[in-house]
């Protein structure tokens, strides 16, 4: 079963998702079980995939061959490759477990609204796009799971339809998705066109840097820095993550660091071999220092809690670009990489876990405050923390992982950024300090208004939220503290792994050709 | 000198993001995506021909000398992929009527 | 620079997370131990459990808690009105900011490139 689980990962979901109608007709409570079903068992295959494929091999799958490792009968690659290295498994871990989460949440959030398998076939439908974008081996499949992940996520943004401002977001997003693709297929043709490969690794071996080369990289990374929400490209990402539900807000993280891994593959992978890759890596470290303080500056402003939320994700989305990016800056300089530069990866591939999981609980429980008061507006809430004090309790440890606060896990991957930037380039690391610090001023006002100070006559009798929702939140909570009381388990059984699979490029070909 | 398709995909892609920038119809915008679209497309399937190629379709073929058919295959999938998001947005437009009354892109109900 | 950087390295700090929690839990229970020192029998819901305001009440219509960083954006007034003019919300803009980054991009990379 090992060597099928590649396949099988993207099969499932989408099995899943075109039997959930099916099993809705049948009945609620059937079709719920077979949802939570299948995610427990791409979370069983997930958790297989990683065992083998961090302890050292990399698994990989040829779709159509005689045997599934057979990738270059001739020579050269030939038929869709699926690989899975250190790190493509650690992003499927991170957004399986989300969806799993998500999904127990969604059993009661959603409940009273009328498509609801729909939505679950959606969900299911944006897990497979997901981790068909994680482990595809080469461009063009790439292209195809991200156009799946976009017109899935678009779909579950609208999923007010009685609302018209859901319906214009997910106009917004879907434009602005539909371009960064046709900008992705572009510059896949251009790479075509050279090299007559798709493969990523076979193209990254023969590749010779010419002039239409660099026009392909920059048409790669706009496109997919528009996708993940860098800024200036950011400006849909408060429309979209303001106006999905709320799971739905918390699983488009996932699929926006998706596309931000997209982008890693690339920059360290696929054109490996570049010269000159401090340009590259100062380009991600500015993307990420604009996105930081940008991001949070607009987040102060907001009244609006998901808006507020959505612009803490683009500024969080910051710290991983710069951590990434100060390790491709020094990648070709043995001695600062050895120095600083492993660490600022670690820290940026560790942020990518903590993020998804404390951005996910901020989402779920402002999805809880909006399911039980009805209201998204800072100025109409009040006192809610007599009425719901687990909920306030996930917010609280919510906002203090997001600031970075210790002993919880953003601490740890923030500490490891600021320290190895610092080395890096002192100035960064104080722009990120003090990004830290007003993320914290946002949410504590943010947590005053929603849930200290006195209560508005129509929160009165307001309970606590249903049994599900709690366990969805609560899972998420353990997590933060777990990973930020012992971080050096993760760190070193998951995120090192990850980032020196980012770096050394040479077992990613060599697995293939 | 850079033949006819390549210029024509140049055009169309430019007309694409034009529209895209300074047109303000949200029906302008599906168009303008559908061209760029097209452009990609046609981008794609020029990068196949070879000079006096024949389809490549034969098991007894006249001449060795055929166009490329894998670009055909990612054309074929790109559209598909167009097609689905073209229809999205055009239902998309429907309810936002419905809702707004206006298709004008300036005049929007999410407050910023 | 390297007098900056050995800041980092004088090994200060200690992180055993069993230890830091097992001191929480003490101050904890110190905390409980002296709160159980105060007075028991208090009437819920009368003067004795309403803060006690020495002058004027204050009005709470005028302020909320959202005014509480007026200071903050004050003083950066003008980052902020080209920041809310640059979210517009039109989607032209996305595209419009999109376009610029791509061109912003390969003017760097070409030149780099061939210089």
């Amino acid at each position: 079963m090992l060597e099928h689980c590649l396949v099988l990962l993207i099969a499932v979901p989408l099995l899943a998702a075109f039997f959930t109608p099916l099993a809705h007709k049948i009945g609620e409570k059937l079709r719920n079980w077979w949802v939570l079903f299948s995610l427990v068992s791409i979370q069983f295959l997930v958790l297989v995939l990683a065992k083998n494929v961090i302890g050292g091999d990399i698994q990989v799958y040829t779709l159509g061959a005689e045997f599934p490792s057979l990738t270059s009968p001739a020579g050269f690659p030939i038929r869709i490759i699926l690989e899975a290295d250190a790190i493509a498994v650690f992003m499927a871990l991170i957004s399986v477990f989300a969806a799993l989460v998500i999904s127990i949440y969604s059993l009661r959030f959603i409940e009273k609204y009328k498509s609801t398998d729909k939505y679950y076939a959606l969900l299911l439908i944006l897990t497979a796009g997901m981790l068909g974008l994680i482990f595809s081996g080469d461009m063009f499949t790439m292209f195809v799971f991200l156009e799946l992940l976009s017109i899935a996520s678009c779909g579950l943004i609208a999923f007010y339809v009685h609302r018209g401002e859901s319906l214009e977001a997910a106009f917004k997003y879907i434009v602005i998705s539909a371009v960064a693709g046709l900008m992705i297929l572009f510059s896949v043709g251009f790479l075509y066109a050279q090299y007559g490969l798709l493969n990523i690794a076979a193209i990254s071996s023969a590749l010779e840097f010419t002039f239409l080369d660099i026009v392909a990289l920059v048409f790669l990374v706009a496109g997919f820095a528009m996708k993940c929400g860098a800024v200036p490209l950011h400006l849909w990402v408060s429309d979209a993550y303001g106006e999905a539900p709320a799971p739905i807000s918390a699983i488009l993280v996932i699929a926006s660091q998706v596309s931000l891994y997209a982008l890693f593959r690339i920059s360290f992978t696929l054109f490996g071999a570049l010269p000159l890759k401090e340009i590259l890596g100062w380009l991600v470290i500015i993307f990420g220092v604009l996105s930081m303080f940008i991001g949070v500056t607009m987040a102060i402003l907001q009244t609006d809690i998901k808006r507020l939320m959505a612009y803490h994700a683009v500024s969080q989305t910051g710290y991983m670009l710069l951590g990434v990016g100060v390790g491709l800056a020094v990648i070709g300089n043995t001695s600062a990489l050895d120095a600083f530069g492993i660490t600022a990866m670690e820290g940026g591939v560790f942020h990518i876990m903590n993020h998804a999981i404390y951005q996910g609980l901020l989402f779920l429980t402002a999805g809880a405050i909006i399911y039980r008061t009805g209201t998204k507006d800072l100025n109409k809430m009040g006192g809610l923390a007599k009425a719901m004090p687990f909920t306030a309790i996930f917010f609280l440890l919510g906002s203090f992982a997001i600031s970075g606060l210790p002993p919880l896990n953003g601490f740890a991957s923030k500490l490891l950024i600021y320290e190895s930037v610092f080395r890096f380039s002192p100035l960064l690391s104080i722009i990120a300090i003090l990004v830290s610090i007003l993320t914290l001023a946002s949410f504590v006002k943010v947590f005053y208004l929603a849930f200290l100070g006195s209560t508005p006559a129509k929160f009165q009798k307001i309970k606590e939220v249903p049994k599900s929702m709690g366990l969805a939140m609560g899972i998420l909570a353990l997590f933060i503290v777990l990973f930020g009381l012992f971080p050096n388990i993760v760190v070193d059984g998951l995120v090192s792994p990850a980032a020196r699979a980012l770096i050394e490029q040479f077992q990613y070909i060599n697995a293939v050709l | 000198m850079i033949s006819f398709p390549f210029i024509t995909v140049i055009i169309l892609i430019s007309m694409g993001f034009f529209a895209l920038v300074f047109k303000k119809n949200l029906l302008k915008l599906v168009m303008a995506i559908h061209i760029m679209a097209s452009g990609v497309n046609l981008f794609l399937i020029t990068l196949g021909y070879r000079q006096g190629g024949v389809a490549p379709i034969f098991t007894n073929a006249p001449n060795l000398n055929m166009v490329l058919p894998t670009v055909q295959a990612l054309t074929l999938t790109s559209i598909v992929i167009n097609i689905a998001i073209v229809a999205l947005m055009l239902s998309l437009i429907i309810l936002i009527y419905h809702h707004c009354g206006s298709l004008d892109t300036r005049k929007r109900k999410l407050k910023q | 620079m390297s007098i900056l950087t050995n800041i980092l390295e004088t090994g200060t700090g200690f992180w055993n997370p069993l230890l830091g929690l097992s001191f929480g839990l003490i101050i904890i229970l110190l905390v409980y131990l002296i709160r159980s020192q105060g007075e028991r029998k208090y009437k819920e819901k009368t003067e004795q459990t309403l803060p006690f305001f020495a002058g004027n009440l204050p009005s709470r219509k005028s302020l909320k808690i959202h005014n509480i960083y007026w200071g903050f954006f004050e003083a950066l007034k003008e980052y902020y009105s080209w920041l809310k003019a640059v979210h517009t919300g039109i989607i032209n803009d996305y595209i419009y900011w999109f376009v610029t980054v791509l061109v912003i991009l390969l003017t760097i990379l070409i030149l780099f490139v061939i210089l």
